[in-house]
């Protein structure tokens, strides 16, 4: 009998979390909302209504996210999680790093430096064997893709470290 | 003008080689990316969108529209070579189909989704040509206060009668609407849920949040499940129907395109619910000798049918972005805003202001579709090869274009924060089953729906009444309230008949 308890309590957990960061959510949005200073000329539904509104809306739904969390969840019941894998914490956790290692170098780096150690991070997060190899990919990849981007679309990301040497090696100027 | 003279008109526009090529180079790009699983048409046409800046409004949107229609193709090549659909629309492909392939019949499986894709494709495009003018000469006579409740019909729609459940949609739909908030009120100048940060001031960006959902979400999601394995292929085989595939093909391309169409005209559409009625329905009407092949040996008519049902939806959705500027489909949604970056936006005015470009682009899509069917049928070969892209390279490979895609718009640290952190929520909107669609339209349609209210307001007076008492407005809200009510009362009479 406890052991159900137990149980139906693991698996009513990440339902409730859900619909708690949900009425957070809607707190932080009503917070905000709330600052809004309130127009004179537009007293009847001035930029402050709207957004009041969809916090409303989110505190409500909120509630009833976590009301159907405590009748027992939804979650547990899905195919996809009674089916799924245990959770895959190196490939996410690779991932992550992978993420992170772009935010800290793109700035510095540029893209290319700081989008090729992400490919590799997260090549090697889905099982690849050969960082080299995708370090070399990477670097091919990232450089033609800056290239489309700069070039052929007019997209402006600047050049890093990287770009920077294969545009002097190309006798090209930064445009 | 009328559609005859529209179709004369855009095909002399179309038939242009610099159309032509960007016709072409959609139809390619919708393909591989349809084929590519964890890569989808809203994903594409957002990663696409600085094209905007440089290339006229037609050229992008016949760019787009191939992409579009691609995309469908493409999905069933992914669905019966891996069993893995491509995209939503061919998860009932994958059914018999790979079933098909599994019996070895993988050749006519995919021949029968090609032409099946093409015939729907073509009688959708036929659909908007003439239904299309119809909807703008109604449309004309919609106020602000009806294109408010038919907004609100479509928030309703999209999150609430589509998938598990309505609480569930609806929270998605409000985070869209939320995120669509972010930024500085056109009418007076005020900065709204902006936290302080500079960065905010401009807003969300529509294509970091589609990257978020659709690229780093999906990515953070697979690798949390990711199982090390390799994934079985089948071979292609020859893509000939023998005369018997054929004739029993035919019935269900043509049910399927006649299912399809209206749903995905309606603003509740999606491309599930038509392609599994398809393929119910072709069960029920198959002949006793086909009706032993469902399930077991793959049934030519489960994969001709939906497929269909597939296109034909694809091409219904584009009538209500079109001629209301109502978007019922995130890749739907995204072409919107691909719209207004150009100062266009998409209504009944639309036909009459900018026939040349709605009439050249809707003439472009009979042609998109004949390229598709070549692109698909004998060149498949070379779709199944892209299908051996390993696993790890391939989304790496999509986070590097998402990087790109965001930091290129920007150059701001900050989108990619936003980015990550939208695409962590993602990850688990996925695992408890939140919908990623309504927050695409609800970020797009939501400014819309509250500019539309206000006008509504204005010109009333401060009135809000009007909603009610003007006839056309009153009755859409009562078909929302409908729609929301009726799913939840049909399973409480459902439940007392059972427990009588």
């Amino acid at each position: 009998m406890t052991e159900r308890h137990a149980e139906a309590a693991t698996s009513l957990w990440p339902d409730f979390l859900v619909g708690l960061f949900v009425l957070l959510l809607g707190g932080l949005a009503l917070w905000q909302a709330l600052t809004i200073p309130v127009s004179p000329i537009y007293a009847q539904v001035g930029p402050k209504a709207v957004p009041c509104a969809v916090a409303a809306g989110l505190l409500v739904l909120g509630g009833g996210l976590t009301l159907a969390a405590l009748r027992g969840g939804w979650s547990h019941g899905l195919e996809d999680v009674q089916e799924a894998p245990p959770a895959n914490l190196r490939a996410l956790g690779l991932l992550g790093a992978g993420l992170l290692a772009n935010l800290a170098l793109i700035g510095p780096f540029g893209f290319s430096v700081a989008a090729s150690v992400q490919f590799v991070l997260v090549a090697a997060a889905f099982g690849s064997r050969r960082p080299l190899r995708d370090l070399v990919l990477a670097l091919v990849l990232t450089l033609a893709v800056w290239f489309l981007f700069v070039e052929a679309l007019g997209v402006n990301i600047g050049a890093g470290l990287l770009e920077g040497l294969v545009l002097r090696a190309l006798g090209r100027e930064m445009m | 003008m009328d559609p005859i003279a529209g179709l004369g008109l855009g095909f002399s526009h179309a038939l242009s080689l610099q159309h032509l090529g960007w016709a072409l180079l959609g139809c390619f790009l919708g393909t591989a990316v349809g084929v590519l699983p964890g890569v989808g048409p809203a994903l594409t046409i957002a990663l696409l969108l600085p094209i905007t800046f440089q290339v006229p409004a037609t050229g992008a949107f016949i760019l787009f529209c191939g992409v579009f229609y691609g995309a469908m193709y493409g999905g069933s090549t992914t669905s019966i070579l891996l069993n893995t659909p491509g995209e939503s629309g061919s998860i009932i492909t994958a059914l018999e189909g790979a079933r098909m392939a599994r019996s070895g019949r993988a050749g006519p499986a995919l021949a029968t989704a090609a032409i099946g894709s093409f015939i729907a494709g073509t009688l959708g495009t036929l659909g908007i040509s003439f239904l299309g003018p119809v909807v703008v000469e109604l449309a004309l006579r919609l106020g602000p206060a009806e294109y408010f409740a038919l907004m609100v019909l479509c928030f309703v729609t999209v999150s609430a009668v589509l998938g598990g459940s309505a609480l569930r949609g609806l929270t998605s739909l409000f985070f869209g609407l939320a995120l669509g908030l972010v930024g500085i009120d056109l009418q007076t100048g005020q900065p709204r849920l902006t936290f302080g940060i500079p960065e905010l001031l401009d807003g969300v960006n529509v294509v970091l949040v589609a990257v978020a959902l659709f690229a780093v979400g999906e990515t953070l999601y697979l690798a949390w499940r990711h199982v090390e394995g390799a994934q079985e292929l089948r071979s292609v085989g020859r893509i000939m129907m023998s005369r018997r595939d054929l004739r029993r093909s035919i019935g269900p391309w043509f049910r399927g395109a006649l299912l399809g169409f209206p749903f995905g005209v309606m603003p509740a559409g999606g491309t599930e619910m038509p392609t599994m009625l398809s393929y119910y329905t072709e069960r029920k009407l198959a002949p006793p000798e086909a009706q032993k092949e469902f399930g077991t040996t793959g049934a030519i008519e489960g994969v001709a049918g939906p497929e269909s049902a597939n296109n034909a939806a694809a091409a219904g959705v584009l009538v209500p972005m079109l001629t209301l500027g109502l978007p019922t489909s995130a890749t739907a949604a995204i072409m919107l805003s691909a719209f207004q970056s150009y100062g266009i936006s998409p209504g009944p005015l639309l036909f009459e202001q900018q026939a040349d470009l709605v009439w050249t682009l809707i003439a472009s899509l009979y042609i998109a579709n004949v390229m598709l069917v070549v692109l698909n049928l004998p060149l498949v070969g070379l779709w199944a090869r892209i299908l051996k892209i390993p696993q790890p390279q391939l989304y790496a490979g999509i986070l590097v274009f998402a990087t790109v895609g965001t930091y290129g718009i920007s150059n701001s640290i900050t989108d990619l924060v936003l980015l990550y952190g939208i695409g962590v929520v993602a990850m688990f909107m996925r695992r408890f089953d939140f919908p990623t669609a309504p927050v695409v339209i609800g970020m797009i349609l939501g400014p819309m729906a509250e500019q539309a209210m206000r006008q509504a307001l204005t010109i009333s007076q401060g009135d809000w009444t009007v909603f009610v008492t003007r006839p056309v407005s009153l009755t859409i809200l009562l078909l929302a309230l409908a729609a929301l009510a009726a799913p939840r009362l049909r399973a409480a009479w459902a439940r007392r008949v059972a427990a009588r």
